[in-house]
């Protein structure tokens, strides 16, 4: 019983993470209606960036804020550079241009860190907790305490300022969005910066978590978001949310606690072709 | 009236080889309504979405208060005071009513970062939210999906938006298609109403009773030229306005 829950909490941090990095596909998604591959490539520069500064200072804030800052120049320069002038074109058009740019990400890694893997041995400020015989690492802290003033942050964006009204507005229909007064290019870069930045959070939780960053850190990320917001439903940030911690929580307790003989990563795609057959505006979708 | 509140000169809009819009020409004054008509394909549509900042003329300039408009984007003709409603009622579907006039209210916080944070949920802004919707009447309808409302509620819906934006003109786009009678007659009150604020409004309309009977004066378009303009009685008329809607009288002769 002790591992089941031990594997379970597990499988919240795995969520928790796996909901960080679908957050800005979700957000972008909803905004644009392009696939943002890329973003995966944002998360993985994310924990390189993060982990240059750990080293050079010492300090995971600086790290994690100057992290966050460059991914959301990066989200930006990826917006105004690569999707803003493919809009025109049909939806494909931006994907691919997406691809490219993640793989471009890749091999940029690569070429200036070198394919190994890197180790990121920080240690996270957080408490470690005592709850009857389990310990809640101060790893797993960190994973649902930051995931929880993220998501809390965003809500309160969203529900409640003129910036989460026009951002909303703005995801609805770009055209009356400017006839109402909005800038709505500028809200589509303030898109680009939440997700990236938030991103960049993601990669530096995943590089503690593992103690590891390497090259194609994303690539599974990548197609596993995409999963994510199909079955979320496209667009829903709550729906992409919800379907990131069921998937972490189901991944650990069905193949790492209940042995189920399937690679742990088919499950996301298993549960997505499930979506597609039945229920196609995927969990919290409208449409 | 006394000077043009919005001067059009010379505006051209090509497609490619077409000629959506060439070179017309003609003022809206101050508090007036003035009425832009003409068959389908005219260019009407263009040219609100030349004047609202949706295209770039080809050619051509726009003087709005003495000021050059042209080419300027959307937003910021908005935040001049210029509001416009759509052809195709496009309410934001999935928030409330009410929701969807504080988007338009927004327009006092969009250009000021300091003021983006604030929030919107406060009773002030909610309240005069509530008076712009009692003022087009949907007060009742206030927390109602936007998306689930009739055609006549929309239309007024999105008058209330485009009120809110456009203290100084408002550009209907056939607010008044699809609509039954009565709802007809309550919203020409409710623009005449609107005019008599002080806000000057142009508007695109097809029901050739309703623009004779509403406007102080018609612009009538075919084929992307000013063919006519004058007072309604003036229009009915005019032998190229009859000419334009009913056709030639050779090529009716020879059919």
């Amino acid at each position: 019983m002790q591992l089941f829950f031990e594997q379970l909490l597990n499988g919240i941090a795995m969520g928790s993470i796996y909901a960080l990095v679908t957050l800005g596909l979700a957000l972008v998604y909803g905004i644009l209606r392009i696939l943002h591959v890329a973003h995966a490539g944002v998360y993985t520069v994310g924990a390189y960036i993060g982990l240059f500064f750990f080293q050079l200072t010492g300090s995971l804030i600086i790290a994690a804020l100057g992290s966050m800052v460059f991914c959301a120049m990066l989200g930006v320069a990826i917006e105004r550079f690569v999707y803003y002038p493919l809009l025109k074109y049909p939806p494909y058009v931006p994907l691919i241009g997406s691809i490219a740019v993640m793989l471009a990400i890749e091999e940029l890694c690569r070429l200036i860190a070198g394919p190994h893997i890197l180790t990121f041995a920080a240690k996270l400020p957080f408490p470690e907790i005592q709850l009857g015989g389990i310990t809640i690492s101060s790893t797993l802290m960190a994973v649902y305490c930051i995931t929880a003033g993220v998501l809390a942050f965003l809500w309160y964006i969203t529900s409640f300022t003129e910036l989460g009204l026009a951002m909303r507005a703005t995801s609805q229909d770009i055209p009356i969005a400017d006839a109402m007064g909005i800038n709505s290019h500028l809200i589509v870069s303030i898109t680009f910066v939440l997700g990236s930045a938030i991103a960049a959070i993601a990669g530096i939780l995943v590089g503690i978590y593992y103690n590891q960053v390497y090259p194609t850190m994303g690539a599974v990320p990548a197609y596993k978001t995409l999963a994510l917001i199909v079955v979320g439903g496209l667009g829903s940030v709550p729906g992409a949310v919800i379907a990131a911690m069921l998937l972490g929580v189901a991944e650990t307790l069905l193949i790492g606690y209940a042995n189920i003989p399937l690679p742990r990563d088919a499950l996301a795609f298993i549960a997505m072709i499930g979506v597609l057959m039945w229920r196609s505006e995927g969990l919290l979708g409208s449409r | 009236m006394s000077q043009a509140l919005l001067d059009i000169q010379e505006l051209s809009k090509y497609f490619g080889g077409l000629k959506a819009l060439d070179q017309v020409g003609f003022n809206v004054m101050g508090g007036e309504i003035l009425g832009l008509i003409g068959p389908n394909g005219a260019g009407k549509t263009v040219c609100f979405n030349l004047i609202s900042g949706v295209y770039r003329p080809t050619a051509g300039k726009i003087y709005f208060n003495g000021q050059r408009m042209d080419g300027t984007s959307p937003h910021q003709v908005a935040h001049k005071g210029v509001g416009r409603t759509f052809q195709i009622v496009k309410p934001f579907g999935t928030l409330s009513v009410v929701e969807n006039v504080l988007v338009a209210k927004g327009i006092t916080k969009y250009n000021r970062f300091s003021r983006i944070w604030s929030t919107w949920k406060s009773k002030a802004e909610i309240n005069e939210a509530l008076e712009m919707l009692e003022r087009v009447g949907l007060k009742d309808l206030a927390d109602r999906q936007a998306g689930l409302l009739p055609l006549g509620n929309l239309r007024r819906l999105e008058i209330a938006r485009a009120l809110l934006v456009g203290h100084k003109l408002l550009l209907l786009d056939e607010s008044f298609s699809g609509l039954r009678h009565e709802e007809i007659v309550q919203l020409e009150e409710l623009i005449r109403s609107i005019r008599e604020t002080g806000i000057t409004v142009l508007l695109i309309e097809h029901n050739m009773r309703v623009a004779m009977g509403l406007c102080d004066r018609l612009v009538v378009l075919d084929h992307g030229s000013k063919i006519a303009e004058g007072r309604p009685q003036e229009i009915q008329q005019n032998e190229k306005v009859i000419e334009a809607y009913l056709g030639r009288k050779e090529a009716s002769d020879a059919a």
